[in-house]
């Protein structure tokens, strides 16, 4: 299974091509501002995701995605043409949407640990699961987007990031690693509790609702 | 070694589908949902949320905040530029 292609074809991007990148950046460089703002038309929406989600707010997304950019402006005399600059100012982003998520007291973060399932005394689960439907293609049922958008908004900052830029954002543990400083263990212990209590959310839902 | 509970199960499952387990874990994990229907059940939910996650919490950029980031930038950059 491959969360990482799908998740690619989600976020609905042409695909982008790195050479005409480079020619860009060549011009930006040479101070052409025409230039840099085509890098910024290319990269704008996936860096505008990737804070959207990791944030949950459309302002606090906005902003981001000013200083982001703006930072990538101010540092292009020193950035190296062999790294992509795709990936550079999406870095740039993701530094700066950890800093103000880990800054923020999140509203409804969930103190202790997270939902999970539920087990008997001899560790068996005690629950029915529902069938969790998704049709490829249709259009969400809005309730249940708005349980999931509730459920990941409880999260605590540091199991929203690592959800958000593994399950959403597609990126790998070792890239994670690196933005967030922690290790591979902790990062993947921290997704699956994330996981559980979406999970969760999601079967409520569907129980509910049967 | 049939022991396995449901709760050792589910706490197997992000590095079963990672394929990260190793065959004496992985051999045991799968003994246990062949007998266990809501332990399978479960990894079918569990293997469901984050595709069903990323479509929930999928957005678009407004398109006032693209014009709102390209007037920003302009007015750095011509800062930059006296
Ligand atoms: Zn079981």
């Amino acid at each position: 299974m491959s969360l990482d292609a799908e998740s690619r074809k989600i976020q609905g991007s042409a695909p982008l091509i790195p050479s005409e990148d480079t020619e860009l950046l060549t011009r930006a460089q040479a101070g052409d501002v025409a230039a840099f703002e085509g890098l910024v038309e290319r990269h704008r929406s996936r860096v505008f995701g990737l804070a959207q989600r990791m944030l949950n707010s459309a302002d606090d997304a906005a902003e981001v995605l000013q200083e982001s950019f703006l930072s990538a402006y101010r540092n292009l005399p020193n950035f190296r043409g062999d790294a992509q600059f795709g990936s550079w100012v999406y870095r740039i982003a993701a530094n700066h949407a950890l800093m103000r998520l880990r800054h923020r007291k999140v509203v409804n973060q969930v103190e202790g640990p997270l939902d999970g399932p539920q087990f008997n005394e001899r560790g068996s689960l005690v629950e029915e699961v529902s069938d969790f439907r998704d049709a490829e293609g249709e259009a969400m049922d809005k309730e249940l987007r708005e349980a999931i958008e509730a459920a990941a908004a409880r999260l605590g900052a540091e199991y929203r990031e690592v959800f958000v830029l593994k399950d959403l954002e597609g990126l790998s543990y070792e890239e994670i690693a690196e933005l967030t400083g922690s290790t591979v263990p902790a990062i993947k212990s921290r997704l699956h509790r994330a996981r559980l209590s979406l999970r969760t959310a999601i079967d409520h839902f569907y129980q509910e609702r049967s | 070694m049939n022991s396995s509970t449901c709760k050792d199960s589910v706490e197997l499952l992000l590095e079963y589908l990672d394929g990260e387990l190793n065959t004496e874990l992985k051999a045991r994990l799968e003994q246990h949902l062949d007998g266990c229907s809501p332990c399978e059940d479960f990894l079918k939910s569990y293997q469901a949320t984050p595709a069903l996650c990323r479509k929930a919490l999928a957005r678009e950029m407004p398109r006032e905040v693209a014009a709102k980031l390209t007037d920003f930038l302009r007015s750095e950059m011509a800062k930059a530029a006296k």
